[in-house]
């Protein structure tokens, strides 16, 4: 349906319109900030979806789904142990469509850490860590970090017996860690604690309680969320800097 | 070459159509897991990780909680931070190409491999106590733990280790001894420690589970 703005404000919006000529069409990436993640042309080899599966496309889209999702599950979440249970179940039975939110954004969530593996075993195996992208690569295995970080810290959020209970098994590592946890080697001589070990440093207490989950919250919805975000512009800018992702390798 | 507007993004929208047309598939179909409230009193038997985690939980069997869920995964991240410095041969890039990159390949493929075994494992094969269940099997009666366990003593668990690394450096040395040559020294060097520390994980799998052994090396203050 065609949509009759003044020419002037489609101009001051869109600034020159879709692209009407072959020209036009290989300007469009330039000219959006959007469109602006692609090259101006790629090598039909590349666009082949059996070469790349398109699976960092796919991390990227659920990363999106999850984030609207995620802001949407914030207005009704209230990350206090009285009331962060409650808000679940009140999520899939009196919130409309709650449970279909609470569902996308949990399956996303898990997607993500699928896709996400998938897309590190493809770079590897089609060699595209090697010179000029070993810097790209890093910054992969940072996201892949952040990945896991967020999926963890998710994970206790909705404070059930799993949630729980898989979250210690995670905490338990951290009193474990040499030198800076109470139970790990060397912890005991150093004077570690559980109440002052490097575990405490993120649950706030000797134990799982109100100020891990607040903890676990502002690291899921904000913090972990926001380096994403960074090192996600890192990683697509690089991939178009010495990707060359036009040209053959 | 070709412009990637019209024909690349319009797959890409195809793609992404379609995921969402899947997602949105799930999220009316399948319910995501909720148990009864937490309860820090009541410890579940077995208690699992969520599945991607599964790996870490199930190398705490055979290895102590600082070695299993600190060190083997720092070691892991380091070992990938340090592919690109350790394969930088552009030959093979930007294409499926085992032949040309087995050096590459074949630890990576075995690491991968390993962890997807751990967590298979984990998953499917662990029940109360994290015990050794098959599917078919019951949880409803729970089996007598395994006993009779041995450890090594101090002086044949150093020598275990310090052979193994040792041995194995020597072997692996001699066999890419032309790659020596071209690759240096320290890059060799940690080539090989982490294929063969990755080898040793494996090691250990087996003699715990075939075996029996608890402990390679068991000193005061920490254990192997």
């Amino acid at each position: 349906m065609p949509v009759n703005l003044p020419p002037e404000f489609k101009r001051m919006i869109f600034r020159r319109g879709m692209p009407r000529t072959p020209a036009e069409n290989l300007q469009l990436p330039r000219r959006s900030i959007f469109w602006h993640l692609h090259p101006t042309r790629i090598s039909a080899e590349r666009m082949r979806i059996r070469f790349s599966w398109c699976l960092g496309g796919i991390s990227f889209l659920l990363f999106l789904v999850t984030a609207v999702s995620g802001a949407l599950l914030m207005i009704y979440y209230r990350p206090v142990v009285e009331n962060a249970y409650g808000d679940i179940l009140d999520l899939g039975h009196t919130v409309v469509l709650g449970g279909f939110l609470r569902n996308v954004h949990r399956w996303a969530g898990h997607g993500i850490v699928i896709t996400v593996v998938l897309h590190m075993l493809r770079v590897f195996y089609t060699g595209c860590y090697k010179p000029p992208r070993e810097f790209n690569w890093i910054v992969g295995v940072g996201l892949l970090l952040i990945v896991f970080g967020l999926a963890f810290t998710g994970y206790l959020l909705p404070w059930d017996q799993i949630s729980y209970w898989g979250t210690r098994i995670g905490t338990n590592l951290l009193h474990a860690v040499p030198f800076l946890g109470a139970d790990g080697p060397f912890g005991d001589h150093l004077g570690m604690r559980p109440d002052s070990d490097v575990a405490y440093l993120l649950l706030g207490d000797a134990d799982l309680g109100q100020r891990a989950l607040i903890r676990f919250y502002s690291l899921h919805v904000f913090i972990l969320p926001l380096l994403a975000a960074i090192l996600l512009s890192v990683h697509f800018w690089r991939v178009r800097k010495d990707g060359k992702l036009a040209m053959k390798l | 070459m070709q412009p990637v507007y019209p024909g690349f993004m319009f797959k890409e929208f195809l793609v992404a159509l379609g995921c969402l047309l899947v997602l949105a598939w799930l999220g009316l179909l399948v319910q995501a897991p909720l148990d009864v409230p937490a309860d820090p009193g009541f410890t579940p038997n077995p208690a699992k990780a969520p599945w991607y985690f599964l790996g870490v939980q199930e190398l705490l069997v055979y290895f102590d909680t600082w070695l299993a869920g600190v060190v083997i995964p720092l070691v892991i991240v380091a070992a990938l931070i340090a592919v690109p410095f350790l394969d930088n041969d552009p030959s093979g890039a930007g294409q499926y190409s085992f032949r040309k990159r087995k050096a590459a390949m074949v630890p990576f493929s075995a690491g991968i491999l390993l962890w997807v075994l751990l967590t298979v494992m984990a998953a499917w094969f662990r029940g109360p106590n994290w015990d050794w269940y098959w599917p078919w099997e019951s949880w409803g009666m729970a089996k007598p733990s395994r006993t009779g366990f041995a450890s090594l003593s101090i002086p044949w668990g150093l020598a275990l280790i310090g052979g193994y690394y040792l041995g194995g450096f020597l072997l692996i040395g001699s066999l890419m001894r032309r790659r020596y040559a071209s690759w240096g020294r320290l890059r060799t060097a940690v080539y090989v420690f982490l294929g063969l520390s990755m080898a040793a994980v494996a090691v250990k799998i087996v003699l715990r589970l075939v075996f029996n052994l608890r402990y390679i090396l068991s000193t005061p203050w920490f254990r192997i």
